[in-house]
């Protein structure tokens, strides 16, 4: 049996205002292999992004332990660490510098880490705007040129320039269109499957998570309700809560809304009891 | 004569810049009998917004539109009005719930306020004691269980689905012909939005409001409205009842937003369909 590539255990956050004190995330523990998508779903305020955040060191955990490729990981990251974990945020346009040409920004991370010989690095921009479906010109061109599917598409570049071994996605395409997300999605699995990633995916739409991912983790009020494989969430969700946030999702076709009434039948029966 | 609430007939528009015009409207036509939820569904930039805004004469008075077309609202011609008869019309026979309800409050004034300011419109002497009691009785409508406290709350001390709660009652409050929704919810969780667009429906099914719905949301689309249009690069590709498209569309336009929505019953279903978008500028299909 290998190790787990990041294995989170009984990992707390809480935060200490003037008067009082939040408990974003409570107890939770979950492993995550390499080469999978495991999906992260919730409410606003149910502390996903806040474990995202501590997987990345953005700050410490208040107890317990994150352990990558069986290392745990401390408050300051080693250079190594942080450019194997790497992250792709919600909002392309507040996450990419705008004054920077969009060369720059995906050069950025290859001068960090010292990744080829410098007068690779132009050659190596070229390669990775390719990867993503850009022309390589774009290199010159500025963020404000850019539409939200091509920002988000640097956004994806930029995380992999630094050759990741996880990616945290971050709602990737919550701010995006249908037709832009579903090509932002398309180009998302097809990286992962091209580079062996393993992704860390944060959303609310569970619609997505049934399209993108191996495993889903449902959380509510920063603790882990169900963990389970992606088609067993969907076909029997044990958890009240599991089964409002799907049944909440939009509904298109005759099978989604059979489903959602089945759901939500349910719900109604056990309100009743 | 016609009893539609709202008729526009071949709207055009164009932006005028320095060097040249750009045209983002194509002979736009659509129309909302009485009771009636229409929903425009487009993605960004297809020009459903702007179309709201010309319904609301708000696009009109800028010099850099250049605007053709004929919108009959109550069987009356906007163009035909003046600024101040148009302006008469915002917030009382028609009002606007926006995308966002946190900055489309204003920030400085406590809710209570804001809904004095609202009524006002309607009936200029109003005294804040009546505002109160009937914005307290609207928001017990729209399931808000402490009146009392969120009147006296400035918008950021609510959370995002109270002030939807809010913008929505705000919008009715002067029991206006038409309601014009842009995007309402986007901003908020599913199980929010799944929550403020049922209390929509309810709120709009009791008091007969018709409904102008724009959303790129087909799942939302589809629970909300009774008839939709749908908009590419400024004109209508395809129109009819809601379920007669989403059973059978027929615009390659529609049929790839249909594809390119992620199924939550089975995985894997995104096509690669999307991808060609030669066939979106085909003809209008009509149900």
């Amino acid at each position: 049996m290998t190790a787990p590539l990041l294995a989170i255990n009984q990992l707390a956050k809480t935060f200490h205002l003037e008067s009082y004190q939040i408990h974003a995330v409570r107890d939770f523990t979950v492993d995550i292999w390499q080469g999978e998508c495991l999906a992260i779903v919730g409410e606003s305020g149910s502390g996903k992004s806040t474990v995202a955040n501590m997987i990345l060191g953005v700050y410490p955990p208040t107890s317990g332990q994150i352990s990558f490729k069986g290392e745990p990981l401390g408050a300051r990251r080693t250079k190594s660490q942080r450019r194997a974990l790497q992250l792709v945020q919600q909002n392309p346009f507040s996450s990419i510098n705008p004054s920077r040409r969009i060369g720059a920004t995906l050069k950025l991370p290859l001068n960090v880490h010292d990744i080829g010989t410098k007068g690779e690095r132009m050659a190596r921009v070229e390669e990775l705007l390719g990867e993503v479906g850009l022309p390589a010109d774009y290199a010159a061109r500025a963020p404000s040129t850019l539409s939200g599917g091509q920002c988000q598409r640097v956004a994806i570049a930029r995380a992999l320039a630094s050759q990741p071994e996880m990616v945290v996605l971050d709602e990737p395409t919550s701010a995006l269109d249908v037709l832009v997300q579903a090509r932002v999605l398309i180009l998302l699995n097809e990286l992962r499957k091209k580079r062996d990633l393993t992704y860390v995916f944060i959303t609310h739409d569970l619609a997505v998570v049934r399209n993108m991912a191996d495993r889903v983790a449902v959380m509510k009020d920063g603790q882990l309700v169900e963990l389970k494989p992606t088609h067993e969430i969907f076909d029997n969700p044990e958890h009240d809560y599991t089964r409002r946030l799907i049944s909440a999702s939009p509904v298109i076709t005759e099978e989604e809304r059979d489903m959602r009434n089945r759901l939500r039948e349910g719900l109604a029966m056990e309100a009743v009891q | 004569m016609n009893d539609l609430t709202l008729e526009i007939i071949d709207l055009s528009l164009s932006f005028k810049g320095l060097m040249e015009t750009t045209k983002v409207l194509h002979d736009v036509s659509l129309t909302i009998g009485q009771k009636e939820k229409v929903a425009l569904v487009g993605e960004s930039g297809s020009g459903k917004s702007v179309t709201a805004r010309l319904v609301l004469g708000l696009l009109q008075a800028q010099s850099k539109t250049r605007v053709s077309g004929t919108i009959n609202f109550e069987g009356k011609d906007l163009a035909w009005m003046t600024a101040r008869e148009r302006s008469q019309l915002r917030g009382t026979r028609m009002s606007m719930i926006f995308q966002d309800p946190v900055s489309a409050l204003n920030p400085v004034y406590r809710i209570e306020n804001q809904f004095h300011e609202v009524l006002k419109r309607k009936r200029p002497t109003i005294s804040f004691d009546d505002a109160r009691v009937e914005s307290m009785a609207i928001l017990g409508d729209v399931n808000i269980t402490e009146p009392e406290r969120v009147l006296k709350s400035f918008p950021f001390q609510l959370s995002g689905g109270m002030n939807q709660r809010v913008m929505i009652a705000m919008g009715l409050i002067n029991e206006p012909t038409l309601l014009i929704a842009d995007e309402p919810g986007t901003a908020l969780d599913v199980t929010v939005q799944d929550q403020t667009l049922r209390l929509m429906h309810d709120m709009v099914e009791e008091r007969g409001t018709s409904v102008f719905f724009i959303s790129h949301n087909l799942g939302v689309v589809r629970e909300f409205s009774d008839r939709l249009y749908v908009i590419y690069q400024g004109r209508i590709v395809e129109e009819g009842k809601t379920e007669d498209v989403f059973a059978n569309p027929k615009h390659p336009y529609t049929r790839a937003l249909l594809a390119a929505v992620p199924s939550i019953t089975s995985g894997d279903t995104i096509s690669d369909a999307i991808n060609d978008t030669s066939a979106f500028l085909a003809p209008r299909e009509v149900h």
